[in-house]
C-alpha cells in the first residue's frame, strides 16, 4: 500500500483543450479518494494520468516515494476497475481472476490460493466455474474487482464501476464495495459523477470543476462547509437552494435581504463577513433540509410563501414553495401535508446560511 | 442564475466534446509516419489498376483507327467523335435501340424491386404473424439457386407467354432476381428503426400507410440507395437471361456489344465508344448514390 | 378528459404472462402510477391502453367505451416514450407539430394554428429558442422536452407517459419531477404514468398501483402505500433505504394482559394498536418488518435486547445509515448525523412498538391491514 500524490499536474489535449490545470492532490495510504465531479471536469483523465495510460503534460505523479511520471502503467503496481469491466467474455470467471497472475509466472498452486481468497471475499467462490458471459452486471463487477484485488497492488484505481447498473444493485455494490475498502485495506482512488456515491463511500472527496480542483475533504467537509457556490450546489440531493440577496445592516445587527425575505444573520457569520469585506448583491445558499415550513406564521417560520409543489415521500416530504418569483426546495418530516396553491410560511435556519459572491462564487461566510 | 447555470453546462459538455475529439485525433495519430506513406502508396496503385481499364476505353473511344493501333501507345491525340457518331447515328450501326432496352428493363427492375421489395420488407419487419420466418426465408432461397439451372425452365415458360423477345420478360426475370436481396436488406434496416417512433405516430393518428411512407421510408434511405445501385448494376451488365430471351426487338446493350466482335474482326472505335456509354450510366448513378450509401446508420435511434 | 378503466386486463407473450388480469380505476384528471420493478408489466399495460398491443383477456375502458379494439389514432390518447422516440429526420419544431399534421386532422388545423400551438408548447416548456434545432443536437433534458411537448400539443383525453425521465442526471430529475407534477395539475389531464423509481411515485402521484410480475398487488394514495402496504413485496419496494425483514418467522406470544412477538428467542415489544389488530387475526407464522428509520440504536447495555455488530457505517445528507449485523440478520438503520459508531462495535437494537410491520410468513400478506 501507498500513497499517491499529484504535484501541479497539468493536461492538456492536443495543445488547446486543458482538461486538467495545475492539480495538487494527495491521497493517503489507505484512504478512499474519491474524484467527483460533472462529465467534462477532468476526473477521469487524472485517473488516467495516475494509472499511467496518459501522459502528464506538465507535473510529477508519485506512488509511494517513487516518482512514477514516466513509468508505464504494467510497473507502477496498480491495478485498475473499468466502467465496461474489460473482463474476457468466454474465459471463465477463474480464468479471469487469475490472468494477471499467469502472467507473472507464478506457480499453479499460488495462483490458485490467491484466487479463491479473492472470490471468497468477494462472494463469487460459487462462480468460479461460469463463463463471464452467463453474469449479470453485479456479478461482472466484482470479478473485475477481483481481477485487481489479486494483485495485491500499491493503489487502485476504479472509473466509475458501478454507475450503468441499475439503482438497486448499485445500492448494494457500494455497500460491498465500501465493506471491501475496509477489509482489504487498500489505498483506493475511485471516480464518479454520483455525489451520493462519493458521500457514502469516499473517506475524503475530491470535487473537480472544469479541470480545476475545487475543494477536498471528508464527506462532511464539503457538505457542511462548501468552499464556493459550485461545491455547495452539486453536494447533496435534494440540491442546495440559491436565492439573490443583499447585506443590510441596522445597528449591531445584519441581515441578508431579498425579494420577500429578511433574514438575521448570527453573529459569526457577521464577524466572518466584515472580516471578508463583503458588499453588494450575492448569492445565498441554504439546504432544503435546513428550512423549516408549517401552515401558519411562528417564530421559527416567519416567512410567508405559497406552496408549489407538494412531493410526498414516506418518512419525508418535499414542498417546493414560492417566494416572489423564486422557488425553494424543502425537506420537512412526513406528516407535514399541503397542496399546491396553500400558503405556507418558512424559516431559514440562520446558521446554516451560506452566502456565495456573485461572481466568485466564493463562500464568504467560511 | 438558471443561465449561468446553463451557460455552465454548455461549456462543460464542450469540453468533454472537444476532450473525446482530440483524444480520438491522438489515437489516430499513433501509426508511424513510413506506415502511413506506405498505405498511400498500395491505395494509389489499387486505384491506378481498377481505373485503368476505364481510361483505356475512353481515350480508345475517342482515337481513330491509327492511333488505336499505334505502336508505342499514342498518349496525346487530338479526340474525334466518330466512333460515338457511328455508333449512335449510323444505321447499321446504331446501339440506340439497345440502349434504350437496357434502360427501361433496368430502371423499372429497380423501381419494382425497391417499392415492393420495401413493402414486403416492412410487412416482414413488423407484423406477427404465422410462418413469418419461414416466408422470409423462403424469399432469400429464390436466389440460391445458381441462374443458370433455371434458364431453360424460364425460356419456355416465357415463351409459352409470348413474351419473348421483349422487355417485359427482362424486367420479369431481373425484379425476381433482385427482390430477395431488396427485402432481405430492407428488411434489416427496417428493423433497426425503434419500434417506438412508428408506435408514436400511431397513438397521433396516423394510418399504418402513412407510418411507412413518412417515417420509415425516409428513415432507410441508405438501404434504399443501397438496393437501387445492387438492382440497377445487375440489371444493366446482365447478359446470360438477355442472350437467351431476347432475339431481335428486345436486345439489350451487353447483347448489343457482342455485334461489335463477329468473325470479319473486332472494330474497335465504335467498340470501345459502346463500351463507354455501357459504363457511363453505372458510374454516374452510383456516384450520385454514394452520399446515401456513406452516411451509414447514423440516422438511426435518437436516444 | 377521460376515466380510464382496466378490468381483468391481460397480455400473453406466447406463454409468458406479462399482464395478468390486471383491474384498475384511474379517475378522471387523475394522475395514476404505476409502480413496479423492471419486467413487471408495466409498459405492456400501458401499451394495451394506448392500443399499440392487442389485448388477450379483459376489458380497457377510456371515457366510457370498451376501446380493446379501436385503433391507437383513434382513442384520442397521446404517448410519451422512455426513450423520447423523436424523429430524427425532422426539426424541433416540425416534432411537436407531427401529431397535428395527422392526416386525419388536415382539416382541424391550418398551418398557422399549428405555428401558434407549437410556440405556446414550446414556450411552456421553455424551449423556444430550440425549435430549428435537430434531435441530435439536444441533451437528454431537451429531448425529454421535446417528447412531452409533443404529447401535449394534441390536449388528448389521456397522458400516457412511459418512465420519461428515466434517463436523465439525478438533478435534472428532481427538478422534472416537481415541473410534471405542477403541469399535470395545471392541465387537469389525466394521466398514467410508469416507473420503476418509487421516489418518483411517492412524490409525484395521486394514486399508485403497484404491480409485480404481471400482478397487481395494491392500489392507493401514496401515503396509504408507505404507511399501510397490503403485503411484503410493497413493503420492502417503496421506501429508501428498504424495509428490513427478519429471516425468522415469529409467533405470538401472550404474557400477563400483553401479547408480544417472538422471533429466534427474543421478545419484541407491540403497541396495543397492533396486538388489537392481532387479536383478530389468524395467522400463525409471521414475518416481521421494519424501516431503517423506525429503530433505534443505543450504545450496548446489558439488558436481555437485541444486540448487533455493526458492519458498515454510510453517511447520506444528514443522516448516517448503519447496515448492522443482528444474529442472522443484516438490518439497515437511519439516525441522525449525531450519532455514530465504528464499524465492529456492538450496539442495541430496538424497533418502535407502534412501527412494526408484519406478514403472513406464507402468502406474505400483510396482517395489520
Amino acid at each position: 500500500m501507498a500513497d499517491v500524490r499529484l504535484e501541479k499536474v497539468w493536461k492538456t489535449y492536443g495543445g488547446v483543450v486543458e482538461a486538467v490545470r495545475e492539480l495538487d492532490l494527495e491521497c493517503h495510504n489507505k484512504e478512499f479518494l474519491c474524484l467527483l465531479g460533472p462529465s467534462g471536469c477532468g476526473k477521469s483523465s487524472t485517473l488516467r494520468m495516475i494509472a499511467g495510460l496518459e501522459n502528464v503534460t506538465k507535473g510529477d505523479v508519485y506512488i509511494g516515494s517513487r516518482k512514477v511520471t514516466s513509468v508505464p502503467p504494467k510497473d507502477r503496481d496498480i491495478a485498475m476497475v473499468f466502467e465496461n469491466y474489460a473482463l474476457y467474455p468466454h474465459l471463465t470467471v477463474y480464468d479471469n481472476i487469475a490472468m494477471p497472475l499467469r502472467v507473472r509466472n507464478m506457480s499453479r498452486r499460488q495462483v490458485d490460493e490467491k484466487v479463491r481468497h479473492a472470490a471468497e471475499v468477494l462472494h463469487i467462490t460459487s462462480l468460479l466455474g461460469r463463463r463471464v458471459v452467463r453474469l449479470g452486471g453485479g456479478q461482472k463487477q466484482r470479478v473485475g474487482i477481483g481481477r485487481a484485488i489479486v494483485r495485491s497492488p500499491s493503489v487502485f484505481l476504479m472509473d466509475e464501476p458501478i454507475s450503468h447498473l441499475e439503482a438497486q444493485l448499485r445500492a448494494q455494490m457500494r455497500v460491498e464495495l465500501k465493506r471491501l475498502h475496509i477489509e482489504v485495506e487498500a489505498t483506493t482512488i475511485y471516480v464518479t459523477h454520483d455525489q451520493l456515491e462519493a458521500m457514502a463511500l469516499a473517506d475524503r472527496i475530491a470535487v473537480m470543476n472544469l479541470g480545476e480542483l475545487q475543494q477536498v475533504g471528508t464527506p462532511s467537509e464539503l457538505f457542511d462547509r462548501p468552499v464556493n457556490q459550485f461545491v455547495a450546489g452539486f453536494i447533496g440531493t435534494p440540491a442546495m437552494n440559491f436565492l439573490e440577496c443583499e447585506l443590510v445592516a441596522e445597528g449591531d445587527e445584519l441581515f441578508a435581504q431579498g425579494s420577500g425575505f429578511r433574514i438575521r444573520l448570527p453573529e459569526a457569520t457577521r464577524a466572518r463577513l466584515l472580516r471578508s469585506n463583503s458588499a453588494g448583491t450575492m448569492q445565498l445558499g441554504i439546504r432544503p433540509l435546513d428550512l423549516a415550513v408549517a401552515k401558519s406564521v411562528g417564530s421559527q417560520t416567519p416567512v410567508a410563501a405559497r406552496t408549489f409543489v407538494y412531493e410526498p415521500q414516506g418518512e419525508s416530504c418535499q414542498v417546493t414553495v414560492q417566494i416572489d418569483r423564486q422557488l425553494l426546495s424543502i425537506e420537512a418530516d412526513g406528516d407535514f401535508v399541503t397542496e399546491a396553491g396553500e400558503a405556507a410560511w418558512i424559516g431559514f435556519k440562520s446558521d446554516k446560511v451560506h452566502l456565495f459572491d456573485s461572481k466568485t462564487g466564493a463562500n464568504l461566510v467560511l | 442564475m438558471e443561465a449561468v447555470e446553463a451557460f455552465k453546462q454548455e461549456r462543460m459538455e464542450q469540453a468533454a466534446r472537444v476532450i473525446r475529439k482530440s483524444q480520438l485525433a491522438l489515437q489516430r495519430q499513433r501509426y508511424s509516419i513510413p506506415s502511413k506513406f506506405g498505405l498511400y502508396v498500395v491505395a494509389l496503385l489499387f486505384l491506378g489498376v481498377s481505373l485503368f481499364p476505364i481510361y483505356l476505353i475512353l481515350t480508345a473511344s475517342l482515337k481513330n483507327d491509327v492511333q488505336i493501333f499505334a505502336r508505342p501507345p499514342v498518349f496525346i491525340f487530338t479526340p474525334t467523335f466518330k466512333s460515338y457518331h457511328d455508333v449512335l447515328l449510323v444505321r447499321s450501326l446504331s446501339q440506340v435501340r439497345f440502349i434504350a432496352n437496357s434502360l427501361i428493363a433496368t430502371v423499372l427492375a429497380t423501381a419494382i424491386a425497391v417499392a415492393f421489395g420495401s413493402m414486403a420488407a416492412y410487412g416482414l419487419a413488423r407484423f406477427e404473424f404465422k410462418g413469418r420466418k419461414d416466408l422470409a426465408f423462403w424469399i432469400l432461397s429464390t436466389r440460391m439457386a445458381p441462374p443458370i439451372a433455371f434458364i431453360v425452365p424460364m425460356f419456355v415458360l416465357i415463351k409459352s407467354i409470348g413474351l419473348l423477345d421483349t422487355w417485359w420478360a427482362l424486367v420479369i426475370m431481373y425484379t425476381g432476381m433482385n427482390l430477395s436481396f431488396s427485402v432481405w436488406i430492407l428488411r434489416g434496416f427496417f428493423m433497426d428503426i425503434p419500434p417506438e417512433l412508428e408506435e408514436s405516430a400511431l397513438v397521433d393518428g396516423y394510418t399504418r400507410w402513412q407510418v411507412f411512407t413518412r417515417i420509415a421510408l425516409p428513415l432507410v434511405k441508405p438501404g434504399l440507395a443501397a438496393v437501387a445501385v445492387f438492382t440497377s448494376i445487375f440489371s444493366w451488365n446482365e447478359f446470360l437471361f438477355a442472350l437467351i430471351l431476347t432475339q431481335q426487338n428486345a436486345k439489350t446493350i451487353p447483347i448489343g456489344i457482342t455485334g461489335f466482335s463477329s468473325s470479319m474482326g473486332i472494330h474497335w472505335g465504335p467498340f470501345m465508344a459502346v463500351g463507354f456509354i455501357a459504363i457511363l450510366p453505372i458510374l454516374v448513378f452510383t456516384f450520385l448514390m454514394q452520399k446515401y450509401l456513406v452516411r451509414g446508420l447514423t440516422f438511426g435511434a435518437v436516444k | 378528459m377521460a376515466e380510464v378503466l382496466l378490468d381483468k386486463a391481460t397480455k400473453k407473450y406466447g406463454d409468458h404472462v406479462a399482464v395478468n388480469h390486471v383491474s384498475l380505476h384511474c379517475k378522471d384528471s387523475e394522475f395514476f402510477f404505476i409502480l413496479g420493478p423492471s419486467g413487471a408489466g408495466k409498459t405492456s399495460t400501458l401499451k394495451m391502453i394506448a392500443g399499440l398491443t392487442t389485448v388477450d383477456d379483459g376489458q380497457i375502458r377510456i371515457g366510457n367505451r370498451v376501446v380493446n379494439d379501436l385503433e391507437p389514432g383513434l382513442r384520442n390518447v397521446a404517448m410519451a416514450f422512455e426513450t423520447y422516440a423523436l424523429y430524427p429526420h425532422l426539426t424541433v419544431f416540425e416534432n411537436i407539430a407531427f401529431p397535428l399534421r395527422a392526416p386525419i386532422r388536415a382539416k382541424q388545423f391550418s398551418e398557422a394554428d399549428v405555428r401558434t400551438r407549437v410556440h405556446r408548447v414550446g414556450d411552456l416548456l421553455r424551449m423556444g429558442e430550440l425549435l430549428d434545432r435537430m434531435p441530435t443536437q439536444l441533451s437528454g433534458g431537451q429531448k425529454q422536452r421535446v417528447a412531452l411537448g409533443r404529447a401535449l400539443i394534441r390536449e388528448p383525453d389521456v397522458f400516457l407517459l412511459d418512465e420519461p425521465i428515466a434517463h436523465l442526471d439525478a438533478k435534472l430529475r428532481h427538478h422534472m419531477r416537481a415541473e410534471l407534477k405542477s403541469m399535470q395539475r395545471q392541465f387537469g389531464t389525466t394521466s398514467i404514468y410508469t416507473t420503476p423509481d418509487q421516489l418518483e411515485a411517492l412524490s409525484m402521484a395521486d394514486t399508485i398501483a403497484v404491480i409485480n410480475e404481471g400482478v397487481l398487488h395494491q392500489i392507493g394514495k401514496p401515503l396509504e402505500i408507505y404507511n399501510r402496504p397490503a403485503d411484503d413485496f410493497v413493503a420492502r419496494f417503496v421506501g429508501d433505504p428498504p424495509m428490513n425483514f427478519l429471516s425468522s418467522a415469529s409467533t405470538l406470544v401472550s404474557e400477563g394482559g400483553e401479547v408480544r412477538l417472538e422471533c429466534d428467542g427474543l421478545r419484541i415489544k407491540i403497541s396495543r394498536r397492533i396486538q388489537a389488530i392481532l387479536a383478530r387475526q389468524s395467522s400463525k407464522a409471521l414475518r416481521v418488518g421494519m424501516r431503517p428509520s423506525d429503530i433505534r440504536l443505543l450504545r450496548a447495555r446489558d439488558d436481555a435486547g437485541w444486540f448487533g455488530e455493526v458492519y458498515l457505517v454510510e453517511q447520506v445528507g444528514r443522516s448516517h445509515v448503519f447496515t448492522i449485523k443482528v444474529r442472522r440478520d443484516m438490518l439497515r438503520v437511519k439516525t441522525p448525523l449525531e450519532f455514530d459508531a465504528a464499524v465492529g462495535d456492538t450496539l442495541q437494537v430496538a424497533v418502535e412498538p407502534d412501527k412494526v410491520y408484519l406478514f403472513d410468513a406464507g402468502s406474505g400478506r400483510s396482517v395489520l391491514v
